[in-house]
This record gives C-alpha cells, sequence and structure tokens, in this order.
C-alpha cells in the first residue's frame, strides 16, 4: 500500500501569488496591475501613502474586496471566487474591530466556537493564544476596559488562534502612541518567528517597514514602484519617489549623459556626476542623484559642494542642517558643533556610495 | 436673555403637560362635573374604570393587537434597516422613500384607502387587518429606529466576523443581533406604545371586537365620565412604565 503524503508547508513555490491585479471603485482605478509573491514564512509589508492602493490589495486577499482583473492564489488555488471566511488567512484590523459584546476569552475563541470544538479545547488553545500576546490576564474583561494597546494583541490572539496560512494586518500599529509601537514592532517581529507564520503588514510609516520587514513593497497610485529587502529598498532605490519616500534623501535632478554597465553619468547643475545607478536608465532620461544625508560630510574628501546653512534643527546626539547650494537644499548629519545660520560651508561626498535613480520629485512616474 | 430662554422653554412644556395635569386633576375629583371649582378628593373614578368589564375588554383586545403588532413591525423594520445600512443594492433611496411616503400620506387617506382594498379582495375586518393596518404604518418608526442604532455600529466587526469563519447567518445570529439588541426593544416599545394609542386607521379597519383606543374615543364623545380621565391617566401610567422598564433593560445590558 502507499502510503498518503502531506504536503505541507514551503514546496519551493510562494505562499501566495498575484499577477495583474487590479481593483477599479465604479471606473476609478485604485489597483492598477500589480504582480508580486509572498514567500512562506516571511515578514511582508505593503508600504506607501494613504490612498495607494495598499490596503485595497490586503481586502481582496482577505475576502473583502472582489477582484476587478487579474489572479491572486494561496498556495497555487485562486482566492477569487472565495468567500471571506473560507479563506485560510486572518486579519488584524485597524481598528481592531473586537466584538464589543464578547469578553476577551469570546473574542479569541470565537473561530473556535464557530468550528463547534468543545469548550474545554477552545478554553486550552484561548488561554494559549493569550499567552502568546502576553494577555492571559485578561481574559474575563471586556474590550472596552482595554486600552489601545492591550485591544490590539487581543486582536492579533483572535487572529492567530486559527492558524491561519497567512496573516494580514491593515496599519495595526497607526492608533498606538510611538513608545508603545516601538515595543510592538518588536512583538510582531518576534511573534512571527515563533510562529514560523507568514505575516502581510499594510503600513504608511517606513519606519516600521523597515523593522519588521523581510520583504518591503513600495506602493505609489496604485502600482508597485519597488520591492526588494529593505537593504536594498534604502541603498538601491529604484525611482526618486522611492529615494524620497524611504529615508528622505537629498536628490539631485538632472539627465542621464551616459551608461557604462552598472554606472551612470548624470548631468547636474553641479556639474557631470557618476554613480552607481538602477537598471534600465538610458542617456536623456531624467533621473536623481540620491545622496542620503549620513553620505555628505562636512569636511572629507571627494565631490564638493558649497552652500549657505539656512537650519540646524539639533536632535541630541546629532544635529540635521539644511543647506542651501544652487537651487537646491541639502540635508546633512553633522555630529559636532553645527556651523552658524548663515555660514558658507563645503559639503563633500563620495560618488561611488551615492546612486541614481530613475525619475525625479514633482514628476508623475 | 437667559430668562427669556428659560420662560420659552418653560411655555413650552406648560403647552405640552398643561393638559394631562388637567386630566389628572379631574381623575381625583369628586364630582361627576368635569368643571372647576374641584369638590374634594376620590379614587372611585379609578375604582370604577378598572371594574368596568367593557373597558377591560378593550384593553385585552388593544394588547391583542399591539403586542403582535410590535412584534412585526420590528421583525420587519429590522430587516429593512439591515437592508438599508449593510448592503449594497440599486435604487436604495426609491426603497427608502417607498418605506416611509405612508407616513406623509394622511391617516385618513390610508384608512379609507386601506377599506377599499379590503372590500375589493374580500377581506373581513377584524383584528387581523387592524395588525396588519397598524404594521404598514409602524413601519416607518421602527426602521429608522434600528437603523439609527446599525449605522453606529462598526461594520468591520461584521467583517471580522466573516474573517474568523463565520456564514451569513453566524454573523446575524452572533454579532449582528446581540449588538442591535437595544434598537430592537427600542423599536418594539415604540411599536407597541403608538399601535395601542392608534386611533384613525384602526377606527376604519376594526370590526365587532374593538381596542381600547376607539373604546376612549367614543365615551369621550357620547358618555363623558371622570372615570375616563382616570383611565387616560392609567394607559399614561402603563406607557411610562413601558419605556422605564424597556430603559432600564438597556442599561442593565452595558
Amino acid at each position: 500500500m502507499p502510503s498518503a503524503t502531506i504536503n505541507e508547508g514551503p514546496s519551493g513555490k510562494p505562499l501566495l501569488v498575484a499577477r495583474a491585479l487590479k481593483k477599479f471603485y465604479g471606473g476609478e482605478p485604485a489597483v492598477r496591475g500589480v504582480d508580486f509573491s509572498i514567500e512562506h514564512n516571511s515578514y511582508v509589508t505593503l508600504l506607501g501613502p494613504s490612498g495607494c492602493g495598499k490596503t485595497t490589495i490586503l481586502r481582496m486577499i482577505g475576502g473583502f474586496e472582489a477582484v476587478s482583473a487579474g489572479t491572486l492564489e494561496l498556495d497555487q488555488r485562486s482566492l477569487v471566487d472565495v468567500s471571506a471566511n473560507r479563506r485560510p488567512v486572518n486579519t488584524v484590523f485597524q481598528s481592531y474591530a473586537l466584538f464589543p459584546h464578547l469578553t476577551v476569552a469570546e473574542n479569541v475563541g470565537f473561530s473556535l466556537s464557530l468550528k463547534g470544538l468543545d469548550r474545554a479545547t477552545i478554553q486550552t488553545r484561548v488561554a494559549g493564544a493569550l499567552a502568546m500576546v502576553r494577555m492571559e490576564a485578561m481574559s474575563g474583561r471586556w474590550p472596552r476596559q482595554l486600552s489601545g494597546g492591550q485591544q490590539q494583541r487581543v486582536a492579533l490572539a483572535r487572529a492567530i488562534i486559527n492558524e491561519p496560512k497567512l496573516l494580514l494586518l491593515d496599519e495595526p500599529l497607526s492608533a498606538l502612541d510611538r513608545k508603545m509601537r516601538k515595543d510592538m514592532q518588536i512583538e510582531l517581529k518576534d511573534l512571527q518567528r515563533r510562529l514560523g507564520m507568514t505575516f502581510l503588514h499594510v503600513t504608511h510609516d517606513q519606519e516600521e517597514a523597515f523593522a519588521l520587514s523581510d520583504w518591503i513593497i513600495v506602493m505609489n497610485r496604485g502600482v508597485i514602484e519597488q520591492q526588494g529587502s529593505p537593504e536594498d529598498i534604502y541603498r538601491r532605490p529604484a525611482s526618486a519617489y522611492v529615494a524620497d519616500f524611504i529615508g528622505g534623501a537629498n536628490l539631485l535632478s538632472g539627465k542621464i549623459a551616459g551608461v557604462k554597465g552598472e554606472l551612470a553619468a548624470i548631468d547636474t547643475e553641479f556639474g557631470t556626476i557618476e554613480a552607481p545607478c538602477t537598471s534600465g536608465l538610458n542617456a536623456g532620461q531624467v533621473a536623481s542623484l540620491c545622496l542620503r544625508p549620513e553620505q555628505i560630510s562636512l569636511n572629507g574628501n571627494g565631490r564638493a559642494i558649497s552652500g549657505a546653512v539656512s537650519h540646524v534643527v539639533f536632535q541630541g546626539a546629532e544635529s540635521l542642517i539644511e543647506v542651501e547650494a544652487g537651487k537646491s537644499r541639502l540635508q546633512v548629519r553633522c555630529e559636532r558643533t553645527p556651523p552658524e545660520v548663515g555660514s558658507t560651508i563645503k559639503l563633500t561626498f563620495d560618488p561611488q556610495r551615492a546612486w541614481i535613480a530613475a525619475g525625479a520629485m514633482g514628476q508623475g512616474s | 436673555m437667559e430668562r427669556l430662554l428659560k420662560g420659552y422653554v418653560g411655555l413650552v412644556y406648560a403647552f405640552m403637560y398643561l393638559p394631562i395635569l388637567v386630566v389628572a386633576v379631574f381623575s381625583f375629583n369628586a364630582s361627576d362635573m368635569i368643571a372647576f371649582p374641584l369638590s374634594g378628593f376620590t379614587l372611585d373614578w379609578y375604582a370604577k374604570a378598572l371594574s368596568d368589564t367593557r373597558l377591560l375588554t378593550g384593553f385585552g383586545t388593544s394588547l391583542l393587537v399591539a403586542v403582535p403588532t410590535a412584534i412585526a413591525a420590528t421583525a420587519l423594520g429590522a430587516a429593512a434597516a439591515l437592508a438599508l445600512t449593510r448592503y449594497r443594492f440599486k435604487r436604495k433611496y426609491l426603497f427608502l422613500a417607498l418605506l416611509v411616503v405612508p407616513f406623509f400620506i394622511p391617516r385618513i387617506i390610508l384608512a379609507v384607502s386601506h377599506l377599499i382594498v379590503m372590500s375589493e379582495v374580500g377581506l373581513e375586518r377584524n383584528l387581523v387587518t387592524v395588525i396588519i393596518a397598524q404594521t404598514l404604518i409602524i413601519l416607518p418608526f421602527t426602521v429608522m429606529v434600528i437603523a439609527s442604532v446599525l449605522i453606529r455600529l462598526d461594520s468591520r466587526v461584521e467583517e471580522a466576523a466573516a474573517d474568523l469563519g463565520a456564514t451569513g447567518w453566524q454573523i446575524f445570529r452572533r454579532v449582528q443581533l446581540p449588538l442591535m439588541r437595544n434598537g430592537l426593544i427600542a423599536a418594539s416599545f415604540i411599536a407597541f406604545v403608538l399601535s395601542s394609542s392608534e386611533y384613525v386607521l384602526t377606527n376604519f379597519v376594526s370590526g365587532r371586537s374593538q381596542p381600547l383606543s376607539i373604546l376612549v374615543a367614543s365615551d369621550f364623545r357620547f358618555n363623558l365620565s371622570p372615570a375616563l380621565d382616570a383611565l387616560a391617566m392609567l394607559i399614561v401610567l402603563f406607557n411610562v412604565a413601558i419605556v422605564v422598564v424597556s430603559e432600564a433593560v438597556r442599561m442593565r445590558s452595558k
């Protein structure tokens, strides 16, 4: 007799695959055709400003919005015609959406009681899920008796108790204060590792995306601008939009003078600069030289730009200096005593560490 | 300015409650005449009202009408309110308009048209026709009360239930119904009070057994007595008691 084998876990294929996924609201496109895949056991964020379509994608995966066009597959099975209650996917909602008429334990055990499991089993698993988020002591409370952070944990426990293949998190930390948000970020990441579950997290906060993700999908106006590891996105932004949205880069726009392998020359107002570049650039195209504030120094060697100090912002260990040079305003970090406002200083940078991305700010991509 | 405003508010309330106060005063007045001067205190009129079998039968008939009307108007109202607040469908505004239009049609016209339709269809006038007619005119009130509760409920909670595996029926039974309970209670009590005091339509479509509102109205015209004042006060007390009980239930459920 051949024994039946159950094929569980990673089979080399991604957990979720979206192809040419689109969503229209009465003719208005919210998602204009996106392609991405999510690997098993990974932490992925959909990052972008409000209205970029990231939440719409999440809601299509959750089953709360119909797919207008394209395909959406989980474990190689189409989700398109599967109703929300039959998808092996659970959601942590932005507003938590706890059931106000049920206790914490009843909220967490909701999905198990729908399945008709016996009381003892439900109690054990609820206790386990609450322990995961360190809320065991609160099981008898009502949602209205909990703080925002506690409600968040209960919502998390409620969503993971059924062991979904994919956990969706819709701006889960946006209602928390800064300190709480930092703590929860660490806990979320830790929880994802311990459970070995796949998390898809929607946020507009790039720091949050960096703190949590294995993979970041940057969105803008219904399309994906770039996807990759956090380091890729930060060091090698594909477009000026991504460079600006992620970590505030200084962008010097200009036309590409020529491309040579992985290097390109760009004509900026400070002359032609040769630097590593994103792929697919052509001579004559508008592009931007990205200089992160930490890549510019006040007394070094390399390319030099001189300008006048216009602002100094004290930030504790260091200061952020804004310098007016030509038509540009550049932000520079300074660890020493900052120069006087109004004084002229020389800024230097190493073009080998800079990056040329496609497009310019204030221009459609 | 503030004194003027207070005076104005006082005047409005006086206008609202003075007539009821007059009825209350005469219900305790030891005289056949409903006129001043007052001639002493008595509870005789209450005793008389409570021992009048005709009025007691009328009260029983009122309950026989009001309870089923309240249940029907609340159930139908809940269904319509859910449709209005939770589902997207074409011509929603037409649906809403058709629900509330009867409210703007004079009762007397509704009554006559009901009568015409009933006789054309061959329906005999009895308590069932009263229940049907009253349910139709009370429905807009119950829809509005329940819809106002549903609008304030976060519909993400229902999405969360679906997300956790609940079917449409389970969402209704385990989430929507418990959360709209207060609205259902409030709507059913409003429907009960409206039903028991409805006169015009009831007068036209009721057959031989007549609810209390019809008896009281005819007695006020042809058989005036302070016992009717006493009865009126009992009805007011009864309605207030209903509201107090329903509010108490609502408060405790919080």
